[in-house]
Formats: C-alpha cells, sequence, structure tokens
C-alpha cells in the first residue's frame, strides 16, 4: 500500500488520529501516519494524489487541469459521517468534479484494517504563484473507548464522572434515590457513586466528534500563461482535438441547420468555449451553445445553429479550436475541414410575404428571400416599414438641435415682432434714413466749397437744415421755410435763417454778394447748426 | 414722417406673414421624425435599411432554430418600426414563453404608450411645441390676443409633455439589451472564475453599465453582475446608438 502511494506520488497523508491510551485528548492531536514507527495504528489519516504523468508535478499552468484522487482512511470500527465533500486550503487551486459519494473499500496498512473512501476529481490551478496542495475533509467520527486497564485515582474517578454522567444510564442511579443525601450512604461510598462507570468498565465509552482531517500537501508552483494569447483563445489548457459535422440535409434557405463540433482530449475542458462561425452573405450564424455534458470530462461538445440566407453551392467554414499544450509548452490551434453544402431554394410558399432582403444589422444583413414571415393564422402581417435606423428620433443628435433652432427662431421671431409692434423699429430706421440723406447734403457741401458754387453750397445746406427739422418737426422737409424757423425757433434760428434767406436769394436772384465770395466757414456753421439741431430734439 | 408711416403701414399689412411662414417652417420642423418613418412604397426597400418585416421574419426564424433570446432581441427591435402590429406582438409573447420568462406586466398607461412608436411620439411632442412658439410668435407680431396665446401654449405644452415623455417611455436606452446565450451566469468580477452573482436567463432584458475586457457589468432584476460581452446584445445596434 505505502509502495504503490509513493509511485503515484503522493503528497501529503498524514492528516491522522491516533488510536491513544484511552486519553481522550489525544484524538485533537494529530498523530503519526501508518509509515512512522508506531506501536498502535492511527484512527484515520487522508491523502491526496495527483496523477500527472505518473508523477508529481512541481510546475503547473494557470487554468491546466490535473485529475487526482483523495483517498480517505478510517481504522476498522470506527463510524464515520461525512459532513462535507474534500476541499482544497489554497484558493488558488480549485477541485472539480468529485463524485457526491466516494467509492468505499477496505483495505490492510501495516496489517491493520482499514475503511478506505476514494474520490476522483480534477484540480485546477486559478492564479500564479507559489502554492501548496493541502486537502482537508470534515468528518464526524464515533469509536468505543476502550475501558481503562489502571485503576483510576479518585481525582480521576470524579473527573470521569463528571463527564460520564450524562452518557451512562447507571450513574445517577443511587443519585435519583433518597439514599443518595443519607449521610450513612455517603460515608459508606466516600461521597462517591458506587454505579459510576459500571457500563464503561464492561463495555468501554462511545465517544463522537466533529473532527476536519487535514492532508498536508507538497509544494507546487502555478505558472501564468506565457504572452502574446493568441486570439481565439479562452483559456483552455491541456491537449485536444477537435472535429465538426452538419445535421444531415437537404438543406434549404431559410431552414436552420445544427453545426455540431466535438472536442475531445485531456485537460480543462470545462473552460473551453468555441468562437464558432461568423455569419457571412450567404449563413447567418447563431450563439455556439455547449451540448455535451459537462460531467463528462473526456469530451465536450458544442452545437451552432446556422441559417443559409441563399441558394447554391455553400461553404461552412473551419471552426478554429485554440488552446496551450502546457507539454509542449505553446499555444496549439486545431481548424477543422471546411464543410462544403448544396442550400436549395426556400421549401415555403412562394412569396408569401415578400420579404424584404435586409434586417440592417451588420453580420447578419440579408435575409433570405422568399423567407416566409410565420404567424398564427388569421392574424394580419407585420407591415413594410423600412427605416434607414432603429435610433429613435429623440435619442439623436439631431434632437437637441431641432429643439434649439426651433426656439433660437422662436425668440427671434417674438423679439422681432415685439419691437415692431412698439415703433422701436420705425423710429430707428427713420433716424438712420435722416443720418444718411444728412451726410449726403454735407459731402454735396464740401464739394459746392470746393467748385466755389455758393448757389449749391446753400441749397444742399437748405436741405440738410430742412431734413434735420423735419426728422424733430414730423412735417414734410420740403415745407419747412424761412419764417417756420422763425415761428418756431426764435432767435436761435437765426443761423438756420440766414441760410436758408442766402439758398433763397441765390436760387431765386442769381446776384452774389461780397459774403457770397467766401465760402470756407460755411460748411462748418451749417454743420454746427446740424448738432444744435440734433442735441435740441 | 412720411418714412415712418410708410414702414408702420407695410408692418401692419404683411405682419400675418412672418406668422405663417414661422408656423409652416415649425410644422415640417416637427414632422421630420414622421417623415423618416414614413411607409415606402415596397419598391423602394434600402438595400441596408431596417425593415420591421425582415426583423420579425428573423425573429421568427430564430424561434425555430431554438434561440428565443436572439428572438426575442428581433421582435423588439421590429416593435420599434412597427409598434401596432399583431404579429410583432404576438412573436414576442411566443418567443417569452419559450424562453419561459415570467410574463410583463403592463399599465394602461404602457398600453397606451405602445399605439405609437417612439418617433410618432417625437412628433406629437414636437407639434405641441410647434403649437406654443407659434402661438407665442403671433402674439408678438399682434396676429392674436393674450387669450388666444394662453389656449396655444396650454394646448402646445401638454402635448409636448405627453409626446415626449412616452417617446422616453418607449424607447429603449442605448444600454438596453437581450441575453442571447443560454445557461448565463452572471458574476461578481468580470473573469471566468470569479463567483456567481446571479443567473440571467435567456431572453431576459439588462441594462448594460460599463465594459472591462471581454465583460460588460450589466444590470437586472436580480442586481448587478459581470457577463461576457457575446452573451448579450443590445436593442439599438452598437454602431448608431449615438447619431
Amino acid at each position: 500500500m505505502t509502495t504503490r502511494s509513493r509511485r503515484l506520488g503522493v503528497l501529503a497523508f498524514a492528516g491522522a488520529l491516533a488510536l491513544g491510551s484511552g486519553h481522550e485528548r489525544a484524538w485533537a492531536r494529530p498523530g503519526p501516519g501508518p509509515t512512522a514507527r508506531s506501536a498502535e495504528p492511527v484512527r484515520a489519516f487522508l491523502r491526496l494524489e495527483l496523477r500527472a504523468g505518473g508523477s508529481a508535478p512541481r510546475e503547473i499552468y494557470v487554468g491546466q487541469t490535473i485529475p487526482v484522487v483523495i483517498r480517505a482512511y478510517f481504522l476498522d470500527g470506527t463510524g464515520v459521517s461525512l459532513t462535507a465533500q474534500p476541499h482544497l486550503t489554497s484558493d488558488a487551486l480549485t477541485l472539480s468534479d468529485l463524485p457526491d459519494k466516494p467509492a468505499q473499500s477496505t483495505v490492510q496498512v501495516r496489517g491493520f484494517p482499514y475503511t478506505m473512501l476514494t474520490w476522483t476529481g480534477r484540480l485546477t490551478a486559478a492564479r500564479a504563484g507559489q502554492e501548496r496542495t493541502d486537502v482537508a475533509l470534515p468528518v464526524e467520527i464515533s469509536y468505543r473507548q476502550p475501558a481503562p486497564a489502571l485503576p483510576r485515582s479518585d481525582q480521576d474517578s470524579s473527573s470521569d464522572d463528571s463527564e460520564n454522567d450524562a452518557n451512562d444510564p447507571f450513574s445517577s442511579f443511587l443519585k435519583q434515590t433518597p439514599l443518595a443525601k443519607d449521610p450513612f450512604f455517603s460515608r459508606m461510598f466516600k461521597g462517591g457513586d458506587p454505579f459510576a462507570g459500571m457500563m464503561t468498565d464492561l463495555m468501554g465509552t462511545v465517544r463522537q466528534r466533529d473532527l476536519t482531517l487535514q492532508g498536508p500537501g507538497d509544494s507546487v508552483r502555478v505558472l501564468d500563461l506565457p504572452a502574446p494569447q493568441p486570439a481565439g483563445f479562452t483559456g483552455a489548457v491541456g491537449n485536444f482535438e477537435i472535429a465538426a459535422g452538419l445535421s444531415a440535409g437537404p438543406y434549404h434557405v431559410g431552414e436552420p441547420a445544427t453545426l455540431r463540433a466535438t472536442v475531445k482530449g485531456r485537460g480543462s475542458l470545462a473552460r473551453l468555449a468555441l468562437d464558432g462561425v461568423t455569419s457571412t452573405p450567404e449563413l447567418t450564424s447563431y450563439a455556439v451553445t455547449a451540448a455535451g455534458s459537462p460531467a463528462d470530462t473526456s469530451e465536450r461538445t458544442f452545437a451552432q445553429t446556422l441559417v443559409p440566407r441563399q441558394a447554391g453551392a455553400t461553404v461552412v467554414p473551419s471552426l478554429a479550436l485554440v488552446y496551450f499544450d502546457p507539454v509542449a509548452r505553446r499555444y496549439v490551434t486545431r481548424r477543422t475541414a471546411p464543410i462544403r453544402i448544396a442550400v436549395a431554394a426556400a421549401a415555403g410558399p412562394a412569396g408569401s410575404s415578400g420579404t424584404p432582403a435586409s434586417t440592417g444589422q451588420p453580420g447578419d444583413s440579408a435575409l433570405a428571400p422568399g423567407l416566409a414571415l410565420a404567424h398564427p393564422p388569421g392574424q394580419p402581417g407585420v407591415p413594410d416599414l423600412v427605416r434607414p435606423t432603429l435610433t429613435p428620433f429623440i435619442h439623436t443628435r439631431r434632437f437637441p438641435i431641432l429643439l434649439a433652432a426651433m426656439g433660437f427662431v422662436t425668440a427671434a421671431l417674438a423679439l422681432l415682432g415685439f419691437l415692431g409692434q412698439s415703433g422701436t423699429l420705425t423710429r430707428r430706421r427713420a433716424a438712420r434714413r435722416l443720418s444718411r440723406e444728412i451726410a449726403r447734403e454735407q459731402r454735396a457741401l464740401c464739394e459746392a466749397v470746393r467748385r466755389g458754387d455758393a448757389a449749391a453750397l446753400f441749397a444742399a445746406g437748405r436741405r440738410a437744415l430742412q431734413a434735420r427739422l423735419a426728422g424733430a418737426w414730423g412735417v414734410p422737409p420740403e415745407a419747412i421755410a424761412s419764417t417756420d424757423v422763425a415761428r418756431r425757433l426764435g432767435p436761435s434760428g437765426d443761423g438756420i435763417r440766414e441760410v436758408f434767406d442766402r439758398a433763397d436769394r441765390l436760387s431765386y436772384a442769381g446776384n452774389r454778394t461780397e459774403a457770397d465770395l467766401d465760402l470756407e466757414p460755411w460748411p462748418e456753421r451749417i454743420s454746427a447748426e446740424l448738432r444744435a439741431l440734433e442735441s435740441r430734439t | 414722417m412720411s418714412t415712418q408711416t410708410g414702414w408702420t403701414s407695410l408692418f401692419r399689412a404683411r405682419r400675418s406673414a412672418p406668422v405663417v411662414a414661422f408656423a409652416v417652417l415649425t410644422g415640417l420642423a416637427a414632422a421630420a421624425p414622421a417623415r423618416a418613418a414614413a411607409t415606402p412604397p415596397a419598391h423602394a426597400v434600402a438595400p441596408s435599411g431596417y425593415s420591421a418585416r425582415a426583423l420579425a421574419a428573423q425573429a421568427e426564424s430564430d424561434l425555430a432554430a431554438g434561440h428565443p433570446g436572439s428572438a426575442i432581441l428581433g421582435f423588439e427591435r421590429a416593435r420599434l418600426l412597427a409598434p401596432r402590429s399583431p404579429a410583432i406582438s404576438t412573436g414576442l409573447e411566443r418567443a417569452r414563453t419559450t424562453a419561459a420568462l415570467p410574463p410583463v406586466t403592463v399599465t394602461g398607461w404602457q398600453r397606451l404608450e405602445r399605439h405609437l412608436s417612439p418617433n410618432e411620439w417625437t412628433w406629437i411632442g414636437l407639434i405641441g411645441l410647434a403649437s406654443a412658439a407659434v402661438g407665442l410668435v403671433a402674439l408678438a407680431w399682434g396676429v392674436i390676443g393674450r387669450a388666444g396665446l394662453a389656449a396655444l401654449l396650454a394646448a402646445g405644452l401638454v402635448l409636448s409633455s405627453v409626446g415626449f415623455v412616452a417617446a422616453v417611455d418607449q424607447s429603449p436606452s442605448p444600454g438596453r439589451a437581450i441575453v442571447v446565450t443560454p445557461d448565463l451566469v452572471a458574476r461578481i468580477a468580470p473573469f471566468a472564475e470569479a463567483d456567481p452573482a446571479f443567473s440571467a436567463p435567456e431572453g431576459s432584458a439588462v441594462t448594460i453599465e460599463r465594459a472591462h475586457g471581454d465583460y460588460l457589468l450589466v444590470a437586472g432584476p436580480e442586481g448587478q453582475g459581470w457577463i461576457p460581452s457575446r452573451g448579450v446584445k443590445t436593442i439599438l445596434p452598437p454602431a448608431e446608438r449615438r447619431l
């Protein structure tokens, strides 16, 4: 037994309970294993064996899965109740695929009969680092402790009495009688109970304890997978083979067919995932599902639904399986062979719904022409609505822009309307027109001075002044005469009246005086009159 | 004086014209989403558009192939285009039944909302907003009085509130997604060995909150958890979540 265990790679074995000399405290202390030089057998112990190529590995990779065997040994005559499954004490290593009920057999270890419980499972490394493969097993053990060989001291007797009172049906026999408090009997038995320990002396005591067996393990170095990881790698570590096949034909446009891929090998099959076939213009593909039983640790099956879109010869692309080979220490990509199929036209009623050729989705943008839309009889069909986008208008960037534009235009038009209603705009337009007219006449003044044309100078001056006065008085400019200026402005309008008078004289009489020959100061005088009028209005 | 009088008369004579023009323009702007959702003739099917009929047909095909999650996704997308189609509603119910999802409780307001598409509700909201704007402009230009403005404002604001609230309710958020693979388990951290948080049944709706590598943090009725990104698909295709 010991020899075989060494060959398989025994990492630990010594979580043990010694069959002591009758003292209970010995049970709580881990005792020596069966290989130790012990005169008496241990009550129970635990072992974990790694089965990786016949020897215990010292280095494994993250994600690598190694078969393990966990054995728990219990000395014959020991009652055992398992309260939980064996587990590893390191959170960087996980145990999986353990059976609910262990296999049970009887073995001889160093000449002693043992009941052996065996679990087979898988150990997977989840995190890089230096880890230990210590294993633990919670159990409830019951056993019969033999009667003590030597007479007990008074102290021990009283101690045992106190402990046994609860379980020994005879220990309280005397105490339950009226004689218990009788001084005579008390003196006769020195305060003790003559029936205490009677059953222990005859058959021993049945003990029951909740314990956790500890199987000390070895140190294992968990390595990270080498970088860079290739595309499509999903964490599978081991050595695998892949084969694929399509469900039996004939194949029709719009009718689903199932592509099945079977992966066999050793390693972390549970971590295996396939990307499957991507959609092409000829095929619509769906998500890959794992069809095999997770309990099957040597094979896993994946299924993917494919729907042909076009009639004619179609090729189902190859599937790729990428994994890390821990023996070769490199990534490996296995590919299936492409599958060529002949797709017939849709089997549905011709032109049943006039299905458009596109769903608009990238990757599955086309739908087979003639694919019937099945709906319950009597239900109206789906309206043929097509839109360039599915995103509701309220979620697009154009929506807030449209709201802002509407708000801006509304505010602008409302402001314009309010200004128009209040006359502000009209007044401003009239003022701007007056300014432009006066500026034009002032330019004519300067031109007349340059030419020495007195008639033109005073005529322009009169028109400028008339325009300014018309703006202030609200009358037509041409209706304003020298007499109006005198009546309305009085002496302050003398300068304006002089311009009007000279303009009339030069315009109608044409005779020029000496004063008319000096034209230089007049543009400035007329401008001053205009500024005075402007400030006055 | 004659200039001012001329401008005033011109203003008074033409003051209704800008209001009318503005009303027409806002009406056209409000009708933008409605035009986008208009039914084209059968021969005008765009080669790369979203067709309600094609989406529903694809969903039926998914359902027949045993993929209720993809079917629910397809029907949800089709319902965005044709909310009043009984075939789409029935198909969605069948897909949910196939996926063994619990029945959806619909309130009276939600039943009313489902009569129109999000774009149609947006159109109603914009019409309401345009009415209020036209009322304001008409008052400013002296076309209507304060009573008219009050009526237009009240009607417009009520219409726009109802329209926009319903449009937002009916529109799936950009992160709204459907679980499309079976036996999907959400985990407490974004890696395969993390402890499970909850089981996300195929076809159930979740909301994507953020991404980390190949994992998405989703929120569902049972809480938050990380799931592989290929396990869900958003109702609004990722390429056009924000146009």
